[in-house]
């Protein structure tokens, strides 16, 4: 019976999937940390990315948005460690009417579940090209990791946060997306600056801290590039 | 280093120590906080909110201060409301209440106060300082509620004579402490800053350090990015 | 000596407390806060780093500072990296993955050592271990939390989320599977362990942070 045990919450989390024989689930691809040899682990569908084709996510492969799948298959009873690039946390949650994933944020799921990265809601959604979110649906748990420590809410009325905070959310909720503040004075250099209103009943997944604004801050500090 | 408290016209907490602290704030009625605008992860109905350009608080720092902008958020609670406010580093938020005294803190540190609590700024150390390598000090008194962040956990120590801290690792201190700022030399080298900069404290006194600091990140990851 | 982990597990901070004439050696750049009385030398350790290996790691240069107490007193340490801290007094022989180093008795023997694909198309690559060898303190650092794996039979781990293994045990680096699905899973460079010992493993990998970070920067112009 799979078994999954999330270890180092909510700093460095982990994720141990336990695989009885025959068994298999997915992970995002380049999560691996080790395995037992009783597990293999194949490449398993390419999906393309939301812009730039199959190209443009080559390019990205390396840094996890390109949606690449392995499945790991035991032939006996093995495990396999899991764990996203970012610091932070892992949670699991299991699919009752689907779930909208921030694609940086999907680390793996059960093979029964389809995924599929085209979400049409995804282009109002974020004004930055450097998110896409995907569409979880079927039976099974889906594993998620965030920047910073998650936190799960069941929404019942209004309720507004910024989008670099959004992890998941499901599609029961209602939402619309405004600048910040009270006029556009409230943009921020980094042009982000954008929250999302959420009206309805449905649980969201936020996370503690924004990984753009880590990523420019830091970014802005590191020797320059050659292109 | 308490994790929850009440203040005028809010209770708030910590939450996620220590690793992704979130202030969180719960407005009773009339409670105001003022923050760096890029921190608000959420908020609710209730809160009026003004963002505005706060030139003379920070002064020309720049990338330095891990801020998005110079963009300061008043948060004025005209019913009961909530907010959620995190620094863009991860780790951990001290409070340190004021009440009518003063408390220096590194610029980079500040997160949050409450209305009736002033910041200014301090001249930081000799002129060949400032630039990517200075330190810049901030100064903030009045009364009410303070909160200060740091890059990985804090850590109070107290000076009992005299103690050497390395300036990316400062968070806040007495200001019945007196300090010098001084270069050394290549033992303390980074790739950032080229030559170290450390502060030596003297006199008798806490101070709170955080155990990370963003120019040694970016020593670390320098030999690994691609051309 | 005396040495505490502040922080555990996240962000760790590691307190030496040193006596009278007592020494500490750490990478360049771990200094947090320490006492007066501290005196400080700089310096590469031993000779033994060889100018060929030191190329072979970019111009990086490895140099370290020990910290000697006049009359006893505090330093407070810690990695660039985000992660752990764990203290592994050493009697014998021990392999450290480069960045895992963070302190030790600076009587520790290092020597570096790359441990690579050897022949075809991606020779060269692979990663860079330290041996340390000697008795004394050693104090290493992770990126992410640091798991104990206890190897009895075989393991596989991805290069880039190792710390430090036993030296009892047998090594290989391979690549997983055929040429495609190593590029298509993203899985790299991996380390097949067998034989009996133990693999300190840690939760993330630098590579990836890196690959993912580099567009963050801005491009360099003529000025640079």
């Amino acid at each position: 019976m799979r078994k999954i045990s999330i270890l180092h919450k909510p700093a460095y989390a982990m994720a141990r999937i336990e695989l009885s024989q025959g068994e298999s689930f997915l992970v995002e691809a380049g999560s691996m940390v080790s395995k037992s040899a009783e597990v293999s682990l194949t490449p398993q569908k390419v999906k393309r990315a939301r812009s730039g084709g199959l190209l443009g996510a080559v390019k990205s492969m390396l840094s996890g948005e390109f949606f690449l799948i392995n499945k790991a298959y035991s032939n006996l009873n093995g495990h396999i460690l899991v764990a996203p690039t970012q610091i932070g946390d892992i949670i699991e949650h299991t699919l009752k009417g689907g779930l909208i994933i921030q694609s940086g944020s999907f680390l793996g799921c059960d093979d029964e579940i389809s995924l599929d990265g085209e979400w049409q809601g995804a282009r109002s959604f974020f004004a930055g090209e450097s998110l896409f979110m995907m569409h979880a649906r079927g039976q099974g748990s889906v594993l998620m990791n965030s920047f910073g420590a998650i936190d799960a809410l069941d929404l019942d009325g209004e309720f507004i946060v910024d989008t670099g905070h959004i992890v998941a959310f499901e599609p029961s909720l209602s939402y619309s997306i405004t600048k910040f503040g009270s006029s556009w004075l409230g943009a921020f250099f980094s042009g982000e600056g954008l929250v999302a209103r959420f009206s309805g009943k449905g649980r969201l997944y936020t996370q503690s801290h924004n990984l753009n604004a880590f990523g420019k801050f830091v970014g802005s500090l590191l020797p320059p590039r050659s292109s | 280093m308490s994790d929850q408290g009440i203040g005028k016209g809010y209770s708030w907490k910590i939450a996620n120590r220590p690793s992704f602290s979130t202030l969180q704030v719960d407005f009773t009625s009339d409670g105001s906080i003022y923050s760096e605008a890029g921190s608000m992860v959420y908020y609710s109905n209730g809160l009026s909110i003004e963002t505005k350009l706060h030139g003379g608080f920070f002064g020309a720092l720049g990338k330095m201060l891990s801020k998005e902008s110079l963009f300061i958020s008043q948060y004025r609670a005209t019913s009961p409301a909530k907010l959620g406010l995190s620094p863009t580093m991860p780790g951990d938020i001290a409070h340190i209440p004021l009440i009518g005294n003063t408390m220096r803190l590194s610029a980079s540190a500040f997160l949050a106060a409450s209305e009736g609590i002033t910041i200014s700024t301090v001249y930081g150390g000799c002129k060949s300082l400032f630039g990517r390598s200075g330190l810049f000090i901030l100064e903030a008194s009045g009364t009410g509620d303070l909160f200060a962040s740091g890059y990985g956990i804090i850590s109070e120590e107290t000076v009992k004579g005299s103690m050497t801290v390395d300036t990316g690792h400062l968070v806040a201190w007495e200001p019945s402490l007196t300090y010098r700022i001084k270069r050394v030399g290549s033992w303390k080298s980074t790739l950032l800053s080229g030559e170290g900069l450390v502060v030596e404290f003297s006199g008798m006194g806490k101070i709170l350090i955080c155990s990370r600091n963003v120019s040694s990140l970016v020593s670390w990851i320098s030999p690994w990015l691609p051309a | 000596m005396n040495i505490e982990i502040i922080g555990k597990p996240d962000f760790s901070l590691a307190k030496v407390l040193l006596i009278s004439g007592e020494s500490i050696s750490a990478e360049s750049g771990a200094m947090v806060a320490m006492s007066s009385g501290i005196e400080i030398d700089t310096g590469m350790r031993g000779g033994i780093f060889e100018a060929a290996k030191r190329s072979l790691l970019g111009g990086e240069s490895f140099f370290m500072n020990t910290f000697t107490a006049r009359n006893g007193g505090m330093v407070l340490l810690a990695p660039g990296a985000p992660g752990d801290i764990i203290n592994l007094p050493l009697n014998g022989e021990i392999f450290v993955q480069k960045d895992g180093y963070l302190a030790g008795s600076p009587s520790i023997k290092i020597e570096t050592k790359f441990q690579g694909l050897g022949k075809g198309l991606l020779s060269g690559e692979g990663f860079f271990i330290l041996k340390c060898s000697g008795s004394g303190v050693l104090l290493l650092s992770s990126y992410g939390a640091i798991e104990e794996i206890e190897v009895n039979g075989e393991y596989i781990v991805d290069t880039g989320h190792i710390v430090a293994f036993d030296s009892t045990l047998n090594y290989s680096v391979e690549k997983l599977g055929n040429w495609k699905a190593t590029i298509l899973s993203g899985e790299f460079f991996v380390c097949r362990f067998s034989g009996h010992g133990k693999v300190y493993i840690q939760s993330r990998a630098v590579r990836p942070f890196a690959h993912w970070i580099h567009p963050f920067r801005r491009v360099k112009s003529k000025n640079d």
